[in-house]
């Protein structure tokens, strides 16, 4: 008798503690936020290396899952992006020369990017979107 | 052509031995002397009808081997046209399945052996210097989605008797297929939760919340999505509300289930679904747990989702 008032006494208590339903605002999951960052005009020596995308957002993200750019010193880069749209998702790779001047990266191919750094990411835009690379360490 | 160059030389191989035959006869026409000569003179030098003899023998093994080589290229020219003709069917079939991929009506299906092209054929939009399928997302287009799970939750709210509380899983998947400017056209889709993830922050109530799920003997609740009714359909705004209609399976029960849902569009082009509904446990076999005659859940529940959905490809033909 005095093991079960125990238990209800307990139960009591973890009731107490952890009450309440969830708040229909509190359901889902948003997705990571940046935290506030100070973006600055990338110069040609931040681009360089190799860049991964994290957060592709506008138009372009209703076919673009993932986008890969590598930057070589040289002045040549290659890229590859999972493209959606046919039956299947594909990968699309491509390479070319590139050029930055006053933060803005021209890939050759006529779409001018402001490039835009804070840190290890690079934010490219367009009027067809916007991407968030994070700069990845070769291994 | 290389089967009509080898009909041609077999025939031309045929008329040289035959002339080349001719010829030896007339040889051997030659070499027969006939002479007359008493008995008593003695024969002298070799005999002319074993010589005769021999030659004929000759050009019978001649035509024999003829025979044989004729067959023989019979046999090749067949073996080259069956093999020409084989060719000549999978590049008709690989024609057709692409005539068919065009949208081509009446069009038979590709067979499995050929090609087809997998991607689109005339991308219009480019997006750091990739080329984009124009309607890779189209609010009026049929899509197929898959679940985000790491952006996805559902869960329930559930009244006790001291109070209320919630479970909730990420532990989500699933596929959905619709237009969304017309969701009632032949929607379908299945959403699957991991029941034995369900989570409600307290170590005992959750084992006793997989008790009464019957975890070890179905691990997952399933809602099959057959039926929408839209309520709204926004597409200047992206936005569709309505109630999805299904079959839903707890613990292996299985019964029709409605809930109310609104379906928006976030930055990334990914589908943000909400929706909550009540449920009865007891409709699915679900005892309430019950503590000390006295610590009791309310049988009726509310259901919820919170899901995120990407696009990935087009939807089947049945929901276009």
């Amino acid at each position: 008798m005095k093991a079960g008032f125990g238990l209800a006494g307990a139960l009591l208590a973890a009731a107490c503690a952890r009450g309440g339903a969830l708040e229909p605002a509190a359901r889902g999951v948003a997705p990571v936020v940046e935290e506030a960052r100070t973006w600055r005009p990338a110069e040609a020596r931040d681009l360089t290396g190799l860049f991964e995308s994290r957060a592709i957002e506008g138009e372009a993200a209703g076919a673009l899952w993932k986008v890969y750019y590598h930057f070589a010193v040289n002045g040549s880069y290659t890229g590859a992006a999972l493209v959606i749209g046919g039956a299947q998702p594909e990968f699309q790779t491509l390479a070319g020369r590139w050029t930055l001047a006053d933060g803005v990266l021209d890939l050759g191919q006529g779409e001018r990017l402001a490039a835009r750094v804070a840190g290890d990411e690079l934010e490219l835009e367009s009027p067809g979107g916007r991407a968030r690379l994070v700069r990845v360490a070769l291994q | 052509v290389f089967g009509r160059s080898l009909q041609v030389l077999g025939v031309l191989a045929l008329a040289g031995l035959v002339l080349g035959s001719l010829g030896a006869l007339l040889v051997v026409q030659r070499r027969v002397e006939v002479t007359f000569a008493d008995g008593a003179e003695p024969a002298r030098g070799p005999d002319a009808m074993a010589e005769l003899r021999a030659d004929l023998e000759g050009l019978r093994a001649d035509v024999r081997a003829i025979g044989i080589g004729l067959a023989e290229l019979h046999g090749a020219l067949e073996a080259s046209a069956d093999e020409r003709e084989r060719a000549l069917r999978s590049e008709l079939a690989a024609l057709r399945a692409q005539l068919g991929a065009a949208g081509e009506p009446g069009a038979p299906a590709a067979p499995p052996e050929a090609p087809v092209a997998t991607s689109e054929p005339a991308p219009e939009k480019s997006f750091l210097a990739f080329r984009l399928p124009s309607e890779a997302f189209a609010f009026d287009r049929a899509l197929r989605f898959e679940l985000v799970s790491s952006l996805s939750r559902v869960g329930f709210d559930a009244e006790s008797t001291l109070h209320d509380f919630s479970g909730a899983t990420a532990r989500v998947a699933g596929e959905l297929e619709t237009c969304l400017a017309r969701p009632e056209q032949a929607p379908r889709g299945e959403i699957r939760v991991e029941a034995g993830a369900l989570a409600t922050g307290e170590a005992e109530r959750d084992v006793e919340m997989q008790k009464a799920l019957g975890v070890a003997e179905a691990p997952t609740l399933r809602f099959e999505w057959q039926a929408f009714e839209a309520a709204e359909v926004d597409a200047a705004a992206q936005r569709v509300r309505g109630v999805a209609r299904g079959t839903l399976t707890i613990r292996g029960t299985s019964r029709p289930f409605a809930m109310p849902v609104r379906v928006a569009v976030d930055a990334s082009k990914r589908l943000e679904i909400t929706g909550e509904a009540p449920l009865s446990l007891a409709a699915f076999g679900v005892e309430p747990p019950v503590k000390l005659g006295v610590l009791s859940v309310a049988d009726e529940v509310t259901i919820w989702i919170a899901l995120r959905a990407r696009a990935v490809g087009p939807a089947a033909e049945g929901a276009r």
